[in-house]
């Protein structure tokens, strides 16, 4: 037995792991389900010791194995990969994948090694394309989660732990991880693999566990799994159906709200051109790097537009937009990828972050400037209410929130400023499966009552769930549309390879 | 709720400090020890308020205390070389002083430098300024014509027992106060410091909130500048002098963060007070310079020790 643990607890104010009991072999992977909050990422920390347990045995290979620090870990051969990135922007690429070896004196020769060691990392993964001197800021998240995993695998190590390690990736990225982790696998690491994306789980491990509220409810053998099943046993069942949205009804009302007309930026050479309208999600599929996020910020002022305009159409009008608060102030609002560096403000209360888009919504005359902390309060308990926001109170700040409930309270900020044209890029990224659904009937809500939405996202299933057209984008450019009824995994990915000079699924550095 | 008790803990820690003071000396807990302190409380409220809701947006002013010095001298010589009248007077070192805060406002949000270099800069700047314009020397004001009735602007009003100045520093307080945490104004400074790149996308334009900051710092520091030629009843280059780091102190120990996002302005009239009771205390005391500049010291960084650990 490599890794065993019994009976393992773990309280803050309330308990989060309530006796957890684990066993994992040498050469297997070892799949890890639940819903945001239910303990998984504690359960990660303490093994990598970030955190100490308040009770239980946990023992590798036989031995008594009590970290109280990361490097104990390490030195025990236990190597993680987590959600919340341990790299520092500042370093190199290689730098920082042989950050834990680095010697104190960067001489010469150790640099070249170092390069050399970063170098073949990179390469088992089939990222030639990313420079090992390259600074770790200027890469993409989906680079970074890559350099991520490289950086777990820069020593030899015994367990190695997956958090969440293709949230930010592509499908062809993710692939290139799986068939790596099965070959570590055979040469006998063992490996836990935490995901919320269910088929992947199913597909690639050995054993499935499901973590709800501290407690393992239950372990599959992967031949046994579905994702219904694990779903069952991580929601409770309540979200099972709503999870089955298949809505493609035709937008009642075409007419267009918001036209981009040959636009192009740094990050966007050609020229694109796109009619967003009423009533309608439009989804954003392509591999990562293709430019999703660039063309959601060139729509929503972010970046400086080279050549074209975006023009929003209202009734009466038609306006050019020329910056994020104009646009903002014509109706739209933008969720990034990047929740922790471009959405939340971290120290501030719930109240304060839903409510800051809009301000002038609860102001009051003559000046408008004057806020009335009572309606701001009521107007965000009830939209709380609304998307389910589990929280102890409306001043706690939203740091201490999980990521699935942050992500709600972002959302909030966009239904507090009346918002009527929703750019989404990537909203339900490292969010469980019930917030997921939720945020899926809500998008619907918002659809029906007249709100158009653009939807990017790497994940297919989740474009075919909610969308009425899909984008298919590559090499920064928009190279197919397909409609509800040609929905198709495999023309999206013709689509999304189509420009594409070599197979390579980084195209973009 | 949670800056309310940070205000109500910095009280307990000044009405100790007071006890302490009144139980060491036999003069501190006297009418005429406390106004000494109300009527020197002025100048270090006014920049301290300005530094706070620059330190909210993630800047830092170190340019005020030069800029007390550099107003108290142009409203100098305007008054005893130019006979303007103290209004007049006091209206141009505002405009002057404002537009250098815009400037500096403008370097750092457009421009893209670090404020803390750029007020470095301003620091030396302004008092090189300063003793240009007053050719290095200390004007007495309150003898001329023109500025009469400056000293009266320091000295204690009828009934109230404040002098003017004092007055209009607490409603800079309060209306600075309310401004934070009541107006879209406010709430945006705190999101542009908590996280510029989130503020951006919720549609608030940080650099021209950042530019009315730097003024509004510059602005309280001019006030600061009159307070201290009032009190004094000269102008005086040398004015003013380590005033932005006593400001800094202020605002840290009334709970404000270097980091941005966070802080209060109640928080920081607080600290104003425990800097001022300690000075005045430790003097009555007989401490020598050297022996208060040590403990003040210490004092600092136990209050923002306490209020770290109080946090947890």
């Amino acid at each position: 037995m490599r890794l065993q643990v019994q009976g393992l607890t773990k309280s803050y104010a309330v308990p989060v792991l309530k006796g957890i009991d684990v066993n994992v072999e040498a050469g297997q992977i070892y799949g890890l389900v639940g819903e945001n909050g239910a303990g998984k990422s504690t359960f990660i920390n303490v093994l990598c010791g970030l955190v100490n347990r308040d009770s239980g045995k946990i023992s590798l290979e036989g031995s008594a194995y009590m970290p109280s620090n990361v490097a104990d870990a390490m030195l025990a051969g236990v190597s993680v990969a987590s959600q919340e990135m341990s790299l520092i922007d500042n370093l190199s690429v290689a730098q920082n994948i042989c950050l834990r070896q680095l010697p104190n004196k960067v001489s010469w020769l150790q640099q070249t090694e170092i390069t050399q060691r970063a170098q073949k990392l990179l390469a088992e993964f089939g990222l030639n394309d990313i420079n090992p001197h390259a600074l770790l800021g200027d890469l993409s998240l989906a680079q970074k989660q890559l350099v991520e995993l490289c950086k777990a695998l820069s020593e030899p190590c015994k367990l190695l732990i997956l958090d969440e390690p293709t949230a930010a990736l592509s499908q062809q990225q993710s692939d290139i991880l799986h068939e790596r982790m099965q070959g570590l696998a055979k040469q006998g690491m063992s490996i836990i693999y935490v995901s919320h994306r269910l088929d992947d789980v199913i597909a690639q491990c050995d054993v499935i566990s499901v973590l709800r509220d501290g407690v393992l409810v239950k372990s599959f053998s992967a031949s046994d799994a579905t994702s219904e099943l694990l779903i069952e046993h991580m929601s409770s069942g309540v979200f099972t159906a709503a999870q089955k949205i298949h809505t493609h009804e035709k937008p009642h009302n075409s007419s267009i709200v918001l036209s981009a007309d040959k636009i192009s930026t740094s990050d966007l050479p050609y020229p694109i051109s796109v009619d967003i309208n009423a009533g309608e999600i439009v989804g954003l599929a392509g591999l990562a790097g293709a430019g999703r996020t660039e063309l959601l910020e060139a729509i929503y002022g972010l970046t400086p537009l080279k050549e074209g305009k975006v023009t929003r159409h209202t009734n009466s009008q038609k306006i050019e937009i020329k910056d994020t608060a104009h646009a903002v102030l014509l109706d739209l609002g933008m969720l990034s990828e990047d929740r922790k560096q471009q959405g939340i403000f971290a120290q501030q209360s719930l109240d304060f972050n839903a409510s800051i888009a809009k301000l002038s919504r609860v102001t009051s005359a003559p000046l408008n400037k004057i806020i009335s902390p009572k309606r701001l309060q009521q107007i965000c308990q009830q939209l709380f209410a609304t998307l389910s926001v589990k929280f102890s109170n409306q001043t706690q700040s939203i740091e201490e929130l999980s990521g699935g409930n942050q992500q709600k309270v972002l959302l909030a900020r966009w239904l507090f400023a009346n918002t009527t044209i929703f750019l989404l890029d990537e909203p339900t990224r490292g969010v469980d499966v019930a917030t997921k659904a939720l945020i899926y009937r809500e998008l619907l809500t918002l659809k029906h009552k007249g709100a158009s939405i653009v939807l990017a996202s790497s994940e297919l299933e989740e474009l075919f769930t909610v969308c009425d057209r899909v984008l298919v984008m590559s090499e920064r450019q928009i190279v197919g549309e397909l409609q509800a009824d040609e929905f198709n995994h495999d023309k999206v990915l013709q689509m999304a390879f189509s420009n594409t000079s070599q197979l390579s699924p980084q195209t973009v550095t | 709720m949670s800056a309310f008790f940070k205000s109500y803990f910095l009280g307990i820690v000044l009405l100790l400090l007071i006890s302490f003071f009144s139980l060491m000396t036999d003069h501190f807990f006297s009418f005429i020890t406390l106004s000494t302190i109300l009527s020197q409380l002025p100048a270090l409220t006014f920049i301290a308020v300005g530094m706070t809701l620059v330190l909210i947006v993630g800047g830092i002013d170190l340019s005020v205390g030069s800029l007390i010095a550099l107003s108290s001298s142009i409203i100098g010589v305007l008054i005893v070389q130019y006979e303007f009248g103290l209004l007049a007077s006091v209206l141009c070192a505002l405009l002057l002083v404002s537009c250098i805060g815009a400037g500096t406002g403008y370097l750092s949000s457009w421009c893209k430098l670090p404020s803390f270099i750029v007020t470095l800069g301003i620091l030396e700047a302004a008092r090189g300024l300063a003793y240009v314009i007053s050719d290095s020397q200390t004007m007495f004001v309150g003898l001329s014509g023109q500025g009469q009735g400056v000293q009266g602007l320091s000295n204690p009003l009828p009934y109230l027992g404040i002098s003017l100045m004092m007055l209009i520093a607490f409603i800079v307080v309060i209306a600075a106060h309310f401004t934070l945490n009541y107006t879209v104004f406010g709430r945006q400074l705190i999101a542009i410091g908590s996280n510029n790149k989130a503020a951006l996308m919720s549609g608030i334009k940080p650099n021209p909130r950042i530019v009315a900051v730097f003024v509004i710092s510059a602005f309280l520091a001019c006030l600061a500048g009159l307070a201290n030629l009032s009190y004094l009843g000269a102008s005086d280059p040398n004015a003013g002098i380590g005033l932005e780091l006593s400001a800094i102190a202020a605002a840290v120990i009334g709970g404000t963060s270097l980091m941005g996002g966070r802080g209060t302005i109640i928080g920081t009239f607080l600290g104003v007070l425990v800097i001022a009771v300690l000075d005045s205390g430790l003097a009555q005391m007989g401490m020598s310079e050297p022996a208060k500049r040590i403990i003040t010291g210490v004092v600092i960084v136990l209050a923002v020790l306490l209020d770290k650990w109080r946090a947890k």
